[in-house]
């Protein structure tokens, strides 16, 4: 028994030995987070992601992970990025290098970034619409940056709307993502500061949680990191016979990041590719002429 | 061989004070770095505060606060319920018949059931099946308890912890002396009566033992309540039963994995699991001195 | 007046049979919570095996076999959804296996100490610390692997991937050891004193005694207290949520990231789309995860038993004799 022990020991050790400096050590979020879809569509372009990237429940674990880990990439929300080194991102060969600012992530010019979302079934009426009214408005909008996300582009904002003539109470139920509770509940303040008398419960749980949520009515609006599928909005359809309304309510741009102690400074989209999908598993393969992608 | 038995002989049971001390070790060191990291940030302030500017300020209190319902709407739940099923097991029951076999299978079987399906089970059988079932039948279909919150958390947690309270009832009850009974049987008293005035009242301190072990078994518990109820923020403190709440185990993991700021949150942090650990550790501290007591009743008698 | 007597003894005993009926049925909401919680975990699970529409995405024979290409994957969220359930199988079992290693002997080297060769004090002291450390919530021994652990064994190790099956054993190794002492320790006490003085009398030292007469007289209960740690480390969730990495490798390297059953259903219920075929996945896992550590409880608890049987047994023969 006990030599049985000691050379399963053993072997764990061996095991361990045999390392490569230059591997890549590759992090993302759970397989059910909207950023999670977004990267694996726009940046994987639907191909499965290496069964080796481990895949974390949070973006705060993916930058402790990364910050202390020298051969590690990760990627998740800018709104996170501190302790880590934001990489600028290459859309292809032939562009340049963008950082994600907030110029280049609005005006469309940084290639990984998108929309987070409000949905209501059917379209809302009374309080639930002027709250989404003044959260796509610059009261609203402005408040984004302060919790790490970006205002949406003006073109994509509503007519501001005036307030209900007779100051309304109520309540207002928002529920949804955990990766926007923080932002919901900024907005909430804000509002409920300017328009007393109204209540805004902001609540998380998941964007699958909100939007089984708005199914069975127990919230008024669902905040959403992923956009609905085509079986949640045939439910939305099936109970209420109208379809689910979606609204664009911040930007958030995805950051790519490494250890501070890593020289690369710039990545492609198809690297980013070849890295999530194991096609690449060394810095050292990383390399197209050498730019920028020496071994940390 | 003689010398190599004489090796043996102090060799071996040193090896194995080794491990003594290895547990020891891995005791200190784990409760030594929290306690070090987490004391820094706590203050009367942060137990007493909301959580400000992303939870990167402020306190914890409405975790605090969610944990205390939670364990006690739990605790409502499982103390007569366990302390129940331990009289029957123990005053009422014969003991070799086969209901006592299956209902002491059933316990200790139930708490080897993993956590995260009890989460499973809450979600499944509470919030789907009974939540439902009370909306439809009660509230004409308004969606009011077929949801997660409180109620159906605590309740979770009050299955989870019931093998802890009916077996540290069934030990008080052992440790009544058996000539009590005879003696209230002898002057004429129904099983009942024996039950309600010499038994229970003599093992007070055996049903205080579980549910303080309950509660701090249930205050620790996360992954069954992640789905029944616990809440990632909440502006407001749960006021009906069927509220969502925040609760520290949970607060401690959505800090570590979806902080908005790591590094600035890493105090904070460690000070909440320095709280909860405070917590635990009280109340199962309060419960080994009953239990001591307890125990040295029983071998008194 | 004696009619009323009459009446107020009776109206007593009606409420003392409720009373005592009350009490009665409770010892059975404890077999009715343990049936419930099988049948509203399968009750989500039956799709996988009923349902047509859940079969176009996944059938039992698709979680088992090898997917076209001979891989095995866990991608549930994907164009072509792949639910391999092999990866958290290898998972769960390469953890459970580290744990155990690193538990098992320690565990059981601290008890068999604690019963044979520490003196009072000593004891008094371990005792409380592996109660504390049983008190020690998993969610904080996650974090503690997660923030702390984790670069320590980094750092001294000069591991390539920081959240691996080690880190994660080690932190599930603390939840395993106080079952494993606990149960041990018990079985050890339970060996009659005679065994000890019998082995005494003809020359053993304390050594001796331990290993050769008194370890295997409590053999059963050692072996389930291995049986239950085992079941307390199939399905700890928390710590291996945070600690483990969660990628679905198939791989039994332990410095090697991993994904479990317990810590999938965890991380991926909260944002499943529900009564997808996904989310009857994530139910088929719990009540397999529920089946195994069932029979490893009544594994472990049998064992229990006969150890009480066996030394009952002998000392039964030694009154006879």
């Amino acid at each position: 028994m006990k030599r049985i022990l000691f050379v399963a020991a053993l072997m764990s050790v061996g095991c361990g030995q045999k390392r490569d400096t230059d591997i890549i050590v590759a992090y993302g979020r759970e397989n059910n987070s909207g950023t999670y879809m977004y990267f694996k569509e726009h940046v994987l372009g639907g191909v499965d992601f290496a069964a080796n990237v481990q895949t974390l429940p949070g973006t705060a674990a993916v930058i402790n992970a990364v910050s202390k880990d020298p051969r590690s990439i990760g990627y998740g929300g800018i709104g996170y990025v501190k302790g880590v080194k934001t990489l600028k991102v290459e859309k292809d060969d032939a562009s340049a290098a963008v950082e994600p600012t907030l110029e280049n992530v609005v005006s469309g010019l940084y290639p990984i970034s998108r929309y987070l979302y409000f949905y209501t079934a059917g379209e809302p009426s009374g309080l639930a619409q002027h709250f989404i009214d003044w959260v796509r408005n610059e009261a609203g909008q402005k408040i984004c940056k302060d919790v790490g996300y970006y205002p949406i582009p003006l073109n994509k904002r509503p007519p501001a709307s005036a307030a209900p003539s007779d100051m309304p109470t109520g309540t207002i139920t928002v529920k949804g993502s955990d990766t926007m509770v923080i932002l919901g509940q900024r907005w909430a303040e804000y509002y409920m500061h300017e328009h007393p008398g109204i209540l805004v419960q902001i609540t998380g749980g998941g964007s699958g949680t909100g939007i089984a949520a708005l199914i069975n009515g127990s919230t008024n609006i669902c905040q959403s990191s992923r956009p609905m599928s085509a079986k949640e909005r045939e439910q939305i359809r099936a109970k209420y016979g109208t379809d689910a309304v979606e609204y664009a309510v911040a930007m958030d741009g995805l950051a790519v990041f490494v250890h501070e102690s890593n020289p690369v400074t710039e990545v492609t989209l198809d690297q980013l590719k070849s890295i999530y999908t194991g096609v690449t598993a060394s810095w050292k393969d990383l390399g197209r002429g050498g730019r920028g992608t020496t071994t940390p | 061989m003689k010398r190599l038995i004489g090796i043996a002989s102090w060799f071996f049971p040193s090896l194995t004070g080794l491990c003594c001390l290895l547990i020891l070790a891995m005791v200190v060191i784990i409760l030594g770095d929290i306690a070090l990291h987490g004391v820094q940030r706590l203050s009367w302030e942060f137990v007493t505060a909301e959580p400000r500017v992303g939870m990167t300020e402020g306190g914890i209190f409405p975790a605090i606060f969610g944990t205390v319902l939670l364990v006690i709407l739990m605790t409502i739940a499982v103390v007569p319920l366990g302390v129940a099923t331990a009289i029957y097991l123990h005053e009422y029951a014969r003991q070799q018949s086969k209901i006592v076999h299956l209902v002491r299978l059933a316990l200790q079987n139930l708490a080897g059931v993993p956590s995260i399906v009890f989460g499973l089970f809450g979600l499944g059988f509470f919030v789907a099946f009974l939540g439902s079932g009370i909306d439809a039948v009660v509230f004409g279909g308004r969606l009011t308890y077929a949801q997660p919150c409180v109620l159906w958390a605590s309740l979770t947690l009050a299955v989870l912890t019931l093998p802890t309270v009916v077996v540290a009832t069934e030990e008080a009850l052992r440790a009544v002396p058996r000539n009590y009974r005879e003696a209230a049987y002898a002057m004429g008293a129904t099983r009942w009566q024996v039950v309600r005035r010499v038994v229970l009242p003599q093992s007070v301190g055996g049903m205080l033992t579980g549910a303080i072990l309950a509660i701090s078994r249930g205050a620790g518990e996360v992954a069954p309540i992640m789905f029944t109820g616990a809440a990632y923020y909440l502006p407001y403190l749960p006021k009906k039963l069927n509220d969502q709440f925040m609760e520290l185990g949970y607060h401690i993991y959505v800090m570590t994995t979806q902080s908005p700021d790591v590094e600035a949150t890493k105090p904070i942090l460690y000070s909440t699991v320095l709280v909860l650990l405070l917590v635990t550790f009280a109340l199962n501290f309060t419960a080994i001195i009953i239990r001591s007591r307890i125990r040295r009743k029983l071998r008194s008698t | 007046m004696a009619e009323e007597q009459l009446l107020l003894r009776r109206r007593r005993r009606v409420g003392e049979y409720f009373l005592e009926g009350l009490i009665r049925s409770s010892a059975f909401v404890v077999i009715a919570a343990l049936v419930l919680i099988f049948v509203f975990v399968a009750k989500e699970a039956v799709p996988i095996v009923t349902s047509a529409v859940v079969h176009e995405e996944v059938t039992v024979a698709t979680m088992m076999l090898p997917q076209p290409g001979g891989a095995f994957s866990w991608q549930p969220v994907s164009t072509v959804p792949k639910y391999s359930l092999l990866p958290l199988l290898i998972g769960t079992l390469k953890v459970t296996g580290v744990a155990l290693l690193i538990a098992l002997p320690i565990a059981i080297g601290g008890a068999i100490f604690t019963s044979e060769f520490a003196p009072q004090a000593m004891r008094e002291l371990i005792k409380p610390a592996v109660e504390l450390l049983a008190g020690i919530p998993s969610v904080v021994v996650g974090f503690f692997a997660l923030m702390v652990l984790a670069t320590w064994l980094q750092d001294a190790f000069d591991i390539l991937i920081r959240l691996n099956a080690i880190t994660a054993g080690i932190g599930l190794a603390l939840a395993v050891i106080p079952i494993v002492y606990t149960v041990t320790e018990d079985a050890l006490s339970a060996v009659p004193q005679a065994f000890r003085d019998g082995s005494t009398a003809l020359g053993a030292d304390r050594w001796q005694t331990a290993w050769r007469v008194v370890l295997p007289a409590a053999m059963p209960g050692a072996f389930a207290a291995c049986v239950l740690g085992a079941g307390r480390a199939i399905g700890e969730t928390m710590i291996v949520l945070m600690a483990s990495g969660n990628a679905a490798t198939v791989s039994l390297d332990p410095t090697q990231s991993f994904r479990s059953f317990s810590a999938t259903i965890a991380a991926e219920l909260g944002e499943v789309v529900q009564g997808s075929p996904h989310y009857h996945v994530l139910f088929f896992i719990g009540a397999f995860l529920f089946l195994i550590t069932f029979l490893m409880n009544l594994a472990g608890h049998w064992y229990v038993q006969r150890l009480g049987q066996k030394l009952q047994g002998r000392s039964r023969l030694k009154a006879k004799s």
